[in-house]
């Protein structure tokens, strides 16, 4: 599809920041190809594309985190050479990013003026500094505790604090990459209220999501980036979500088809009578029960915080349990190693992907070859480079892991792509049980869609699967069998047919069927 | 609630206090040597404006400092004798900060090595080559014993084990003190030294009469064992998760805390026999103070070579070359060999904030 041109600009509504002709080179690579993006004054601006087409990237050159190798940025006609996030803020640009940037040990407060404390003298303000992060919070409705520890927050907050951060420095461009992939239902529900909020009073935001959903209900008007190259910009009227998501992959695709339902053979995860207690030695899970079959895909499907990361915190061998008792093909895992359980054939996608599940300074090839490093498939006596980047290879190619090569650090994977990465490292060892956390967060519509035919084709081939997950529709297209989870506890199951969405979700919100 | 985008709530054994330990570890191993190079461009111009500022011949000071010692044969052997005890410090430092702990002790590993060196090869009974290597391995047990405790103390108890090493390194030096003046001491000398050793029981000199010796060659035989474990291996690689990622680590069942230990008393393994060879090789007796601080230096050497045993071996030759050249300096002009622990301080400032590769 061709660039159609942009739907008339209100005469009195001059754009306050052009991109003209942005291009990024990695080495060989053409992450951004001459990209022109206009941004007007109060509209909500969503920036669409598959995980690796350079949206990130982009929005970095903007915000003086990498320098375009071409190309101007124009604030209010006038070219600007944004040369660091901090000259960034200084014209009034600020960007919340994909994955925080925050200091847990440090305040809310102390967070939010990182290195432009108010002071006097060499006195840092504290009190000023947190009655103005107070102030700010009250008028944009971002509800945080200026005082307290990042490190106690909940994601959902921790992405207010970043917020924060930028409207601290009394921005005018706020951007948003990825902000909700991380977010409970409700809380995007009252996030959106404070974009909207902000669009209100005239700010600009531009807003990067794979959720087509959410981009309908918030934004304005949409930019859809392929392979660097800006392939549409479209009022969001005037396109329909058929449009985008063919005009984002390049392809018209059929809205995933229907997921078969597996035929389940013999128990192989079983769980009876499980209680565990969280970091702080509270009891959040209570004698929770569940069983998974060989060709079986089990949803536990709960609003984030109820228990589910503890859960399989504990069936992966990251938690002992206070009570109960774990099974994996008939021998007793409860409270073995997170190494024993894995040799008894668990593979684990875990929730924190960034921080559990990958070494962001280690190459693409040493995170994959980490779960080989007990077969001879990475050398004999002596690793051996040929043969690991050539599993590698092999393995990214299977799982279409789009990185400039194998040597790539992961921390440089676009976020799709890092989850990719989890995958074919866990995956391509067919274990017999998979443990999937929120697999799909952040994944476009492709890769989600990838993600979910990988785990439906563990299934058949004999695998059994627990899916943990807070997104109703992914658990009630894909599993078998979908159980809720409130409060520490299952409150009910759906295993005769394939519940509604509102069926779910009104179980979630009840705690009880 | 567990603090998902950090992890930070279930790192096996990482002290928090130690978090900017991990992430000093996580950001030496991919930094470059463009980034090396940088940092010691840097530290020799900051040296160079030092010179400029104290010397009353700044001309002769630099000529002194930076080539003297490719001058003689004999300073030239010195700059290799230094470099040998430099190495096999630097790669005790290397071994503890790649799987995640900062053994700062190594000056303590080392003294205590060294004596237990000297009293082995004057009571042993056995000489030669056999006697060589036996005082050596006694060294090295000695070292791996000294950091036991706080070793046990950090797996066990998440000690911090920068403070235990660090305090140890003084009760080593008490230690052996008294241990020298009370039953080793050499009654005929002025200074606190036990008697000079057998000829036998030297490490044989290769540049005569400098203190180059064959110690030279064990260290060669060292970095290429320590790069197949650091590169080849999979107990290597496994080492470096749990130095990089102690939450990454776990998850893929790695016994971080077993790698912890093993690699804790390996450092002390290597400090004690740096300190065997300074023995052996240079001095020929537990002399008090034979160590021009030996084990600090190596954390500097570790850290310029990027915690790489090919890159500590040639951070160990320029910094010996340097220090060699500072000895020069002292004598020949008014600058003093402290400007060494000027570069020291400054090169671990540069390279501990830099960034990885670019910008990103
Ligand atoms: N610093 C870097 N060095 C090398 N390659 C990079 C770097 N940063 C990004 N890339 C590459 O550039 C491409 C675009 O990445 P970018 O992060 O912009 O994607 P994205 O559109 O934000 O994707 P996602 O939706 O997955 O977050 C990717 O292929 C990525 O691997
Ligand atoms: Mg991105």
């Amino acid at each position: 599809m061709t660039d159609r041109p942009v739907p008339a600009a209100p005469a009195q509504d001059p754009p306050v920041l052009r991109l003209e002709g942005i291009v990024k080179r990695f080495g060989t690579m053409t992450a951004v190809d001459t990209v022109d993006l206009e941004i007007r004054a109060g509209e909500i601006h969503a920036l669409l594309g598959e995980n690796g087409a350079g949206k990130s990237t982009l929005m970095n050159c903007l915000f003086g985190l990498v320098q375009p190798d071409e190309g101007t940025i124009l604030l209010d006609g006038l070219p600007v050479d944004v040369t660091s996030p901090r000259r960034a803020l200084e014209l009034g640009i600020g960007m919340v990013h994909q994955h925080f940037k925050l200091v847990p040990s440090l305040t809310v407060a102390q967070n939010v003026f990182l290195g432009s404390e108010p002071h006097t003298g060499p006195f840092v303000q504290t009190r000023t500094a947190e009655e103005t992060v107070a102030r700010l919070a009250d008028e944009y409705g971002l509800d945080v505790r200026p005082d307290e520890k990042v490190r106690s927050l909940s994601v959902g907050a921790q992405q207010r604090v970043e917020i924060l951060r930028a409207l601290a420095k009394d921005v005018r461009i706020l951007v948003l990459d990825e902000p909700t992939a991380v977010l409970t239902p409700a809380e995007t529900e009252r996030f959106f209220d404070v974009v909207r909020g902000f669009a209100a009073r005239g700010l600009a935001v531009v807003l990067i999501s794979h959720h087509l959903k959410e981009v309908r209900q918030v934004a304005d008007r949409v930019t859809v980036l392929r392979l660097g190259k800006r392939v549409a910009h479209e009022a969001i009227g005037d396109v329909t979500n058929a449009d985008l998501a063919a005009l984002i992959t390049g392809e018209t695709r059929p809205v995933s088809s229907e997921v078969q339902r597996g035929t389940p053979g013999a128990t192989v995860l079983e769980v009876e009578g499980l209680t565990l207690r969280n970091g702080r030695g509270v009891e959040v899970v209570h004698d929770v029960s569940l069983r998974v079959a060989a060709g079986e895909i089990v949803g536990v499907l709960g609003i984030a915080g109820n228990g589910q990361t503890e859960l399989v915190e504990a069936v992966t061998g990251l938690r002992k349990p206070t009570a109960g008792r774990i099974t994996v093909k008939g021998v007793d895992t409860t409270g073995a190693s997170p190494g024993t359980v894995r040799a008894a054939g668990v593979g684990h996608i875990p929730e924190d992907r960034i921080g559990r599940g990958m070494a962001g300074y280690w190459s693409v090839d040493h995170n994959i070859t980490a779960g080989y490093l007990d077969t001879d498939e990475v050398g004999g006596r002596l690793l051996s480079d040929s043969k690991a980047s050539s599993l590698s290879a092999r393995l990214m190619k299977e799982f279409d892991v789009r990185a400039s090569s194998g040597r790539q650090l992961a921390r440089r994977l676009s976020g799709g792509n890092a989850q990719k990465m989890v995958l074919a490292r866990e995956l391509s060892r067919q274990p017999d049980v998979v443990v999937c956390a929120e697999p799909t967060r952040g994944l476009d519509i492709a890769a989600t869609d990838f993600v979910r035919r990988e785990l439906v084709a563990r299934r058949d081939a004999g695998g059994a699967v627990l899916l943990v997950s807070s997104e109703i529709e992914e658990v009630t297209q894909v599993a078998d069998r979908v159980l809720i989870i409130s409060a520490g506890r299952i409150v009910a199951e759906y295993a005769d047919h394939r519940p509604s969405e509102a069926e779910v979700g009104r179980a979630m919100l009840e705690g009880k069927s | 609630m567990t603090n998902q985008l950090t992890g930070s709530e279930n790192e096996a054994g990482t002290p928090r206090a130690g978090s900017w330990m991990t992430a000093t570890a996580r950001r030496v191993v991919p930094l470059g040597l463009r980034q090396s190079l940088i940092a010691i461009v840097l530290g020799l111009a900051i040296c160079f404006v030092v010179i400029l500022l104290v010397a009353s011949d700044p001309l002769a000071a630099f000529d002194s400092f930076i080539v003297g010692t490719f001058r003689s044969t004999y300073s030239f052997g010195s700059m290799i004798a230094i470099a040998t005890v430099l190495v096999l410090t630097a790669l005790a430092a290397a071994v503890s900060f790649r799987s995640g702990a900062f053994n700062i002790g190594t000056e303590g590993q080392l003294v205590l090595g060294g004596l237990v060196a000297a009293v082995t090869a004057q009571h042993l009974g056995v000489t030669g080559l056999v006697g060589q290597a036996v005082a050596l391995v006694a060294a090295a047990v000695a070292g791996a014993l000294w950091i036991t405790i706080p070793a046990i103390l950090r797996v066990r108890y998440r000690t911090n084990e920068i403070l235990t090493t660090l305090m140890f390194n003084y009760i080593a030096a008490d230690l052996a003190l008294y241990l020298v003046n009370s039953y080793f001491r050499d009654e005929t000398s002025g200074a606190v030294e036990t008697p000079p050793l057998d000829q036998s029981m030297w490490l044989e000199r290769i540049l005569p009469p400098s203190a180059a010796n064959v110690g030279v060659v064990l260290v060669i035989v060292i970095v290429t064992a320590m790069w197949v474990l650091f590169d080849r291996t999979r107990t290597g690689r496994r080492m470096e998760a749990s130095g990089m990622q102690p939450a990454f680590a776990e998850y893929l069942g790695i016994r971080s805390h077993r790698y912890l230990f093993c690699s804790l008393l390996g450092s002390g393994a290597l400090a004690g026999l740096a300190g065997g060879v300074a023995i052996l090789g240079i001095t020929h007796a537990y002399v008090s103070g034979f160590s021009p601080q030996y084990g600090f230096l190596g954390i500097t050497v570790a850290l310029i070579g990027r915690l790489r045993p090919v890159g500590i071996l040639l951070a160990a030759f320029l910094y010996s070359t340097l220090m060699t050249g500072a000895t020069a300096m002292q004598s020949t002009t008014d600058v003093p060999f402290a400007l060494v622990f000027v570069l020291q301080g400054v090169l671990i400032l540069l390279i501990t904030s830099q960034r990885t590769g670019g910008k990103a």
